[in-house]
């Protein structure tokens, strides 16, 4: 006899794709981390020092410590107020956005379905590794979701968080910047077409000042990446409803395919500006090719 | 500069229609995308993406405007006029007759008046056409109406001059009856004057401009030439005329057989003639004249003849008795006269001409032959006798009634020929003819009437008439003076069989003569000199040669004197209103056309390039 939540949590696995096979697979993967983070107690070993038993270092007391970890032995030997530091056992927080504008509703699939898809598959893998997920979209705002989750059992909420979400809106990466500032230090993977001006380089820098490694990964549909236009058309751009008036060609979409691939390499470009890690999907892409995408280039492990 | 089709710039609406498109809004489907980001940087047709606004520099507007203008302006048919001697439709006849060889003007009357055929064709502009005529004895087209030039300098660099005397009239015919006729027809006649043009004058619906060649009529010609038998030798006869207006001195040369016998300095007065006499001894077959050196006109300083042996027909008379043809017959001195009665007549192969009085024999003979009274046949539709009243020659010109005059003639009656299918009626009279002539192999004559029941013996018609006969029954092989050049020679061939000629210039050529036939025409006889026939009868009779001379003795053609204007030609005034009279239009379309193509295929490069 399951919950009402728990059906709930079943019935949105299956729309994202998340079929037992696929669970089983995630279940053998874990969240890699390049750097201890500053974060609560967990199964990882901070590089923070904290208020763990395991002592670490001594350093000189500077106004805002808390008091309750001075060394009260030290002051008394050297009467200099010395604070004891310990290495903390953290656990990660996993903050997925997903971009949520118009443009993630175009293709077959729309990007917007692998996109959750893929962000159910992280949170599962971060979840079972008893890391903290959470949730947020984007779009000309930023939507905290969830709150951090942690524990398996969180995962059919944070899966019904991700089944409900459709693109409205336009692009604007300055949402993720200014929420950042509100979202625990760790891993933030942001998923998004990434055809919006300007780009991410600031929400990128915002994250990285909150304590966050970014991951990017970008998902287009296949009729992005192969244009099937042909004639004299008018393109109106789902977000903005600007119009372009253009008489495509076979010269036309070899320009075009000339462009995508120069916007593609200035997003992996920028990714390694921030050492973030980039992943390059197509929403036609089977979610364990996406995972196993994922794992290639180091998202999980 | 001139446009000869104006109306055609109505066309340059094409122009602001182009300027049009490009203001005018384009329909275009709309398609929602994720992002224009990708499609902004285009480079875009840009046709009208806001409608009415302000045209914004571009090439291929430039390009598209520049072509439009060169494609306008070529259908306008631009042309740059200057002056020039030909209409939109103009005859030139050239003339190639003997005189034409002249070398009065370098190298010849002939080449010069080519060259001056060449610039006319070079002068001939699109639009215009031309007919080539070729004036000789026998006028005819050799380039019909066109504007290819390669076409019209083909056909003068293959025409050749001929020996004939130029037929103005004919050419004259042939130009106004040139198909490709217009009311802008011209005709230009590039000629010595030295022409055929007896008969009244020539009007011509069409201008007619005279082009002369030749500078002088300076020509020393052989004007006769005749060989006589006498006392066992020959004297050959030798006219030089002098054509001219100066006095000039020649030398005659004659040979024999090719081989030289005499030289003789002669002087000749202007307008006069100087006969020279030369004996020959022996037995020669042809005989040559030359004036040396030559003048001017070649073609008629040599002179040829045949040196005939005395001919000898075998006639048989088969009669009961009748003297007044066999005395007729035995007038001819080259006849061989036989006699013999009906009883004793059999068929022989040796003999040339029978002559059947009152009789017919029961096989007709395979040589020609003369039914003189016979008596009533079917087969040969010789039918009951009646009164045939006044005798008239059946057809007027007839050679063989040339001297024949029968209108004294009575004749008490005759047989009635009138359904006969012997052959043609030579004399009619009320009843019917009275004599038909057969011209098919081998030749025959039928005569209705006795000679007893007539007085045509007695009058002077009858020996003439019995010599016409027997020539036109048993005729030379062939004939036995010099032709003049272009002349049709025939050459009797009796029961078919072939004839191979031999030209002066060494060519052959070879004529088959069908058994019906008779005689073998040829008529390729523009070359002067000597021609030698090889007659293989049909059978297996052996092969005859015989000859004859082609001279170019008629003073007409000799008279070489060029004309300054045409005598009894007269042409249609110029049209005032002919545009092109005296004008030569260069079109300038062709050099646009090929500015608009360049233009239009750098308008697409230009727009795949930009895409």
């Amino acid at each position: 006899m399951t919950s009402p939540a728990a059906s709930a949590g079943i019935a949105a696995a299956r729309a994202l794709g998340l079929t037992p096979e696929v669970l089983s697979l995630l279940d053998r993967m874990t969240l890699p981390s390049r750097r201890p983070v500053l974060g609560d107690a967990g199964q990882r070993r901070s590089r923070r020092t904290g208020g763990s038993v395991e002592f670490a270092d001594f350093r000189a007391y500077v106004p805002g410590d808390d008091f309750r970890r001075v060394d009260w032995n030290a002051y008394a030997r050297h009467e200099r107020l010395i604070v004891r530091l310990h290495s903390a056992d953290e656990d990660v927080t996993l903050t997925l956005w997903l971009d949520t504008s118009a443009s993630m509703s175009y293709g077959d699939p729309p990007k917007l379905h692998a996109a959750v898809s893929l962000a159910g598959a992280l949170a599962y893998v971060a979840l079972g590794a008893y890391d903290r997920a959470c949730v947020a979209s984007f779009a000309s705002a930023a939507t905290m979701l969830t709150p951090r989750l942690r524990g398996r059992s969180a995962t059919h909420r944070l899966w019904v968080a991700l089944a409900g979400l459709h693109g409205n809106g336009s692009t604007d990466f300055g949402a993720i910047g200014r929420a950042s500032t509100r979202t625990a230090p760790g891993i933030a993977v942001i998923i998004s077409d990434f055809l919006s001006h300007p780009g991410p380089d600031a929400a990128l820098a915002a994250l990285r000042g909150a304590g966050q490694e970014p991951v990017l990964v970008r998902v287009l549909s296949r009729q992005e990446v192969e244009p099937d236009l042909r004639g004299d058309l008018r393109l109106v751009d789902a977000e903005t409803r600007a119009a372009v008036e253009v008489t495509v060609t076979p010269s036309t979409i070899a320009a075009y395919t000339r462009r995508l691939a120069d916007r593609t390499d200035a997003v992996r470009s920028l990714a390694a500006r921030h050492r973030a890690r980039f992943v390059d999907l197509v929403s036609d892409t089977d979610i364990v090719a996406a995972v196993r995408a994922c794992r290639a280039a180091g998202v999980v492990r | 500069m001139s446009f000869l089709a104006p109306l055609l710039a109505v066309f340059g609406i094409s122009v602001p229609a182009i300027i049009v498109l490009y203001i005018l809004k384009v329909r275009r489907r709309e398609v929602v995308v994720p992002s224009t980001l990708l499609w902004h940087a285009d480079a875009l047709d840009r046709q009208a993406s806001v409608p009415w606004q302000r045209i914004r520099p571009s090439w291929l507007l430039f390009l598209q405007l520049l072509a439009a203008i060169a494609l306008v302006l070529a259908l306008t048919r631009p042309a740059l006029a200057h002056p020039g001697q030909l209409g939109p439709d103009t005859v030139v006849i050239i003339d190639a007759s003997g005189p034409m060889q002249a070398t009065d003007v370098s190298p010849s009357r002939f080449a010069a008046a080519v060259v001056q055929a060449r610039a006319l064709v070079d002068q001939l502009g699109s639009g215009q056409r031309m007919t080539l005529i070729a004036m000789d004895a026998n006028p005819r087209v050799i380039a019909a109406s066109g504007g290819d030039h390669g076409i019209l300098d083909a056909a003068l660099s293959a025409l050749r001059p001929e020996a004939g005397i130029a037929d103005l009239r004919a050419a004259l015919a042939l130009a106004a009856a040139a198909p490709g006729g217009s009311g802008d027809r011209r005709v230009i006649v590039i000629s010595d004057g030295v022409v055929d043009i007896s008969g009244p004058t020539v009007t011509l619906p069409y201008p007619v401009q005279y082009r002369p060649v030749g500078v002088s009529g300076e020509n020393l010609g052989i004007s006769g030439l005749s060989v006589s038998a006498a006392n066992g030798s020959h004297v050959v006869a030798i006219n030089v005329t002098n054509y001219g207006r100066a006095r000039h001195a020649t030398t005659v040369e004659t040979r024999a057989d090719g081989n030289l016998v005499d030289a003789r300095a002669v002087n000749v007065e202007p307008g006069g003639s100087v006969e020279v006499d030369v004996t020959l001894s022996g037995s020669p077959q042809t005989v040559t004249a030359d004036l040396t050196p030559h003048d001017a006109f070649a073609l008629d300083d040599t002179a040829s003849a045949i040196v005939q042996a005395p001919r000898e027909i075998h006639a048989v008379l088969v009669t009961p008795r009748n003297i007044f043809l066999q005395e007729a017959l035995q007038l001819r001195s080259d006849i061989h006269l036989d006699v013999e009665t009906p009883a004793s007549y059999r068929p022989r192969s040796d003999v040339d001409l029978w002559i059947f009085d009152g009789f017919i024999p029961p096989v007709l003979p395979v040589q020609p032959y003369w039914l003189v009274g016979p008596p009533a046949d079917r087969a040969i539709g010789v039918g009951a006798e009646e009164r045939p009243g006044p005798l008239t020659p059946a057809s007027a010109g007839d050679p063989l009634m040339e001297g024949v005059d029968m209108g004294n003639v009575a004749v008490a009656q005759s047989r009635d020929l009138a359904t006969s299918p012997f052959g043609r009626a030579v004399i009619d009279s009320q009843a019917g003819p009275v004599l038909l002539v057969r011209d098919g192999a081998p030749r025959a004559a039928l005569l209705g009437f006795d000679l007893h029941d007539s007085d045509l013996p007695l009058s002077p018609a009858f020996p003439v008439l019995v010599e016409r006969l027997t020539e036109y029954l048993a005729p030379d092989a062939v004939p036995p003076s010099p032709v003049e050049p272009d002349t049709p020679v025939d050459i009797p061939v009796t029961g078919g069989g072939s004839v191979a000629i031999r030209r002066p210039d060494g060519s052959t050529e070879t004529i088959t003569v069908a058994a019906q036939a008779g005689d073998a025409v040829m008529t390729d006889t523009d070359q002067t000199g000597l021609y030698t026939a090889t007659i293989h009868a049909a059978g297996a009779r052996p092969a005859v040669t015989a000859r004859f001379a082609v001279d170019a003795l008629d003073p007409a053609r000799s008279a070489i004197a060029p004309q300054s204007q045409l005598t009894s030609v007269r042409g249609a005034a110029a049209s005032p209103t002919s545009s092109a009279e005296g004008t030569v239009f260069d079109d300038l379309w062709p050099w646009l056309a090929i500015l608009a193509l360049a233009v239009l295929s750098a308008e697409w490069v230009v727009f795949h390039r930009g895409r």
